[in-house]
C-alpha cells in the first residue's frame, strides 16, 4: 500500500513539474513579469507589445509637424486583356518594361504627380515535382511594373494608392490595375516624437496586425514619417501621418509596421 | 501521521503553488481582451443588402444595418449625393434606374456621439443565381497562446463570404470558428465542400509552414492533409501568413513550403495563399468575389477565372509588403477554373503525376 502512495505521489510530482515546463518550453514564448503578472511575450503582433531592438535606428526626415490631406476624389482602373498571366514569348527586359509602362500610362490619363516606380517584378510560371522538388518547366508570364506614392518625400503605406502595369510578350500591355486618391492640403498637424512612436510600437499599437505570430524580436533599422492609405473603395476622409518602421525579425524577414503619428 | 495524509497535504500545497501561474495566464488573457475592448466606445457600422429588380436596367436595393453594434442613428449616402439621416430605422430602400454599381456609405452614431462608418459597393441588379456549388468557412479570432485577432474584421469577412455565396445560389456546408476549428476540419471537413475559406494565424518554422489552431499546441501541418483534400473539394483559400512562402532555409528548395502543401491537392484544384505576412482584410474577400462572381459587370455578368480574381483582389486590397501566390494541380485548372456558374471548371487530375503549377509570388 505504501508503495502505491509513493508511486501516486511520484506521478503527481511529474505532472505538476511538466505544466510550467510545457508553458515555458515553447520557443516562441519568452515569459516576463510586468507589474507582478507573468506575461508571455509573443513578439510581433502581440497584444502586449513587440520586442523591439532599437540600438541603431536611422530616423529619416523627422519634422514635428506635417501636412494633412483631405481626400477629394478616388479613381480606379481595371483593364485586363486576353493573355494576361499566361506564358509569353519575347518578354521585355525590366528596363524596357518600365519604359513601356511609363509610356502607356502617359497616353492613358497620365502618371500621377506623386507616383514613383516602387518595384518591378518578372513573373514566372513553374511546373514542379513536389516529391523531388525538381523544377520541370519555367515560363515567363511578363513583367509587372508597380508604382507607389510619395507625398512630399513621405511614403504612403497601405493598399489604397498603387498602379500596376503588366507588360507581356513583344511589349504588349496586358493588364492595368490602379487605385488612386486625389488629395488637397487640409492644414498642418503636430506629430509625436520618435521615442513616443517607438513606445507605441512596443505597446503593439500598430495599424495593421499581421495574421502570424512573431519570429522573435524586431530589429528596427529605420523609421520615417509617412501616410496611410486605406484600400480602394474604403471610405477615407483624410490622409493622416503615421510613423513607419522598417526592420527584420529574428529569422531575417523584412518587416514593415506603422503606428499613428498624431497625438491621440 | 499516516502516508495518505502526508501525500494529500503535499499535493494540496503543490496545487496551491501552481495556482498563481494559472491565474497569471488567465489575467493575461483578460488583459489582452481588455485591449481590444477599447474599441467598444465606438459603434460598429455593418449592413447587408439585397437587390430586387424586374429588368437589367433598374432595381430596388434594400439595405439592412440592424447588425450594427451600439448604433442609435443612421446616415446613408449613395455615391456623392447628400446624406440621408435616419434616427432609428436601420433599413432603407434605394431605387436605382440604371442597373449599375453604386457605392453606399453608412455612418452610425451612438449615444456618446461617436461614429463608425462602412462603405459597400452594391450592384443594383440582382446577383443571378447561377451556381450550384457548396462552400465552407473557418476562422479563429481567440488563441490560447498567440495574440488574438480582430473579431470585427474576421467576422465581417465571413459575413461577406456567406452573403455572396448565398446570393449566388451556393449552399453552406459549415462555418466554424474558435475551438470548433480542429485538425479534423482540415483533414476531413474541407472535403465536404467545393470552396473552403480559412482565416487565422499562420506560422513559418524552419522546415514547414503550418496553420495555428486555437490551442497552438495543435497545428495543421501540410503532412497531415497530404492527399486529404478530395471528394467535393476544389479550391481552398488559406488567408494566413506565410503558407506558400519561399523557403530560405539552407539545404532546402526555394519551393519547399509550396511543395509540401501541393501534396494536399487530390481532387482539390488550387490553393490560394500568401508568401509573406498578410492581414485581415474585408476588402480582399469582397474584391475576390466581386471579380469571381461577376458582380458589377454590365449586362450578362460572368465571373473571371479564379487565378485572375485572386490576383486582382490581392493587388487592390493589400499593401506592397504582402506577397501572394497560388498552387494548382494542373495547368488547365490554374488558368481555366471558375466558380461554378461562372464558366468552365476543369476536370480533376485523373492520374496523380506528383506535379503542380505555381506562379512567382507577386507583391500586392
Amino acid at each position: 500500500m505504501k508503495n502505491n502512495y509513493v508511486a501516486f505521489f511520484t506521478i503527481f510530482l511529474l505532472i505538476i513539474s511538466i505544466i510550467p515546463l510545457a508553458l515555458s518550453s515553447n520557443s516562441f514564448v519568452n515569459n516576463d513579469f510586468k507589474d507582478g503578472i507573468l506575461v508571455p511575450s509573443y513578439g510581433l503582433g502581440s497584444s502586449y507589445g513587440i520586442n523591439v531592438l532599437k540600438e541603431n535606428i536611422v530616423i529619416k526626415d523627422y519634422s514635428s509637424s506635417v501636412t494633412i490631406y483631405k481626400v477629394v476624389d478616388e479613381s480606379r482602373d481595371k483593364i485586363i486583356k486576353s493573355g494576361y498571366m499566361k506564358p509569353q514569348s519575347n518578354s521585355p527586359s525590366e528596363e524596357e518594361a518600365k519604359d513601356i509602362a511609363d509610356s502607356y500610362l502617359s497616353s492613358h490619363g497620365g502618371i500621377p504627380e506623386d507616383a514613383v516606380v516602387s518595384y518591378i517584378e518578372p513573373q514566372y510560371l513553374k511546373k514542379i515535382d513536389y516529391t523531388t522538388g525538381e523544377i520541370l518547366e519555367t515560363r515567363s508570364l511578363g513583367i509587372d511594373v508597380n508604382y507607389g506614392r510619395i507625398i512630399n518625400g513621405m511614403q504612403v503605406a497601405g493598399p489604397g494608392d498603387f498602379i500596376m502595369v503588366s507588360v507581356g510578350g513583344d511589349g504588349k500591355v496586358l493588364c492595368h490595375l490602379g487605385s488612386w486618391r486625389s488629395l488637397e492640403e487640409a492644414g498642418e498637424v503636430e506629430v509625436i516624437s520618435p521615442d513616443t512612436a517607438l513606445s507605441r510600437l512596443e505597446n503593439g499599437q500598430v495599424i495593421d496586425r499581421p495574421l502570424s505570430p512573431i519570429r522573435g524580436s524586431l530589429t528596427v533599422n529605420e523609421m520615417c514619417l509617412g501616410y496611410y492609405s486605406e484600400a480602394s473603395l474604403v471610405y477615407q476622409e483624410f490622409y493622416q501621418p503615421i510613423w513607419i518602421f522598417k526592420g527584420v525579425d529574428s529569422q531575417g524577414e523584412n518587416i514593415e509596421l506603422a503606428v499613428e503619428a498624431t497625438f491621440q | 501521521m499516516n502516508m495518505k495524509i502526508i501525500v494529500i497535504l503535499i499535493c494540496t500545497l503543490m496545487i496551491a503553488a501552481a495556482l498563481p501561474i494559472t491565474t497569471a495566464f488567465t489575467a493575461n488573457k483578460k488583459k489582452e481582451s481588455d485591449g481590444i475592448e477599447t474599441l467598444a466606445d465606438y459603434p460598429t457600422a455593418k449592413f447587408s443588402w439585397k437587390a430586387y429588380g424586374f429588368s437589367p436596367f433598374f432595381a430596388f436595393v434594400v439595405t439592412d444595418a440592424s447588425d450594427s453594434i451600439d448604433a442609435e442613428k443612421y446616415r446613408w449616402q449613395v455615391d456623392d449625393d447628400s446624406w440621408s439621416v435616419m434616427s432609428s430605422s436601420s433599413k432603407k430602400l434605394f431605387f436605382f434606374p440604371d442597373g449599375q454599381m453604386h457605392k453606399i456609405n453608412l455612418e452610425v452614431t451612438n449615444s456618446n456621439g461617436n461614429t463608425g462608418m462602412i462603405s459597400h459597393l452594391v450592384f443594383a441588379r440582382p446577383l443571378l443565381k447561377s451556381g450550384s456549388g457548396s462552400y465552407s468557412i473557418s476562422y479563429i479570432t481567440e488563441y490560447d497562446w498567440l495574440d488574438d485577432l480582430s473579431k470585427k474584421y474576421l467576422s465581417a469577412q465571413s459575413t461577406e463570404i456567406q452573403y455572396v455565396f448565398n446570393a449566388a445560389g451556393w449552399s453552406k456546408e459549415f462555418a466554424k470558428t474558435g475551438s470548433s476549428v480542429t485538425e479534423s476540419t482540415f483533414k476531413n471537413d474541407v472535403s465536404t465542400s467545393n470552396f473552403h475559406y480559412h482565416c487565422g494565424h499562420g506560422i513559418c518554422s524552419i522546415v514547414k509552414t503550418e496553420l495555428a489552431l486555437k490551442n497552438w499546441l495543435s497545428t495543421v501541418e501540410p503532412s497531415e492533409v497530404k492527399n486529404k483534400w478530395n471528394n467535393k473539394c476544389k479550391w481552398v483559400w488559406l488567408h494566413s501568413c506565410h503558407m506558400l512562402e519561399d523557403c530560405n532555409t539552407p539545404g532546402y528548395d526555394k519551393d519547399h513550403f509550396r511543395n509540401l502543401w501541393a501534396g494536399a491537392l487530390n481532387t482539390c484544384h488550387m490553393i490560394l495563399g500568401y508568401a509573406s505576412v498578410t492581414y485581415p482584410s474585408y476588402s480582399v474577400v469582397s474584391e475576390f468575389f466581386n471579380e469571381a462572381l461577376g458582380i458589377g459587370k454590365s449586362f450578362y455578368p460572368k465571373g473571371s477565372d479564379i487565378l485572375s480574381s485572386y490576383k486582382i483582389a490581392t493587388k487592390f486590397a493589400h499593401g506592397s509588403n504582402v506577397k501572394a501566390t497560388v498552387i494548382a494541380d494542373t495547368y488547365d485548372q490554374l488558368y481555366d477554373d471558375h466558380l461554378y456558374g461562372q464558366g468552365t471548371v476543369q476536370s480533376d487530375e485523373t492520374n496523380n503525376d506528383n506535379t503542380y503549377y505555381t506562379i512567382t509570388p507577386w507583391g500586392c
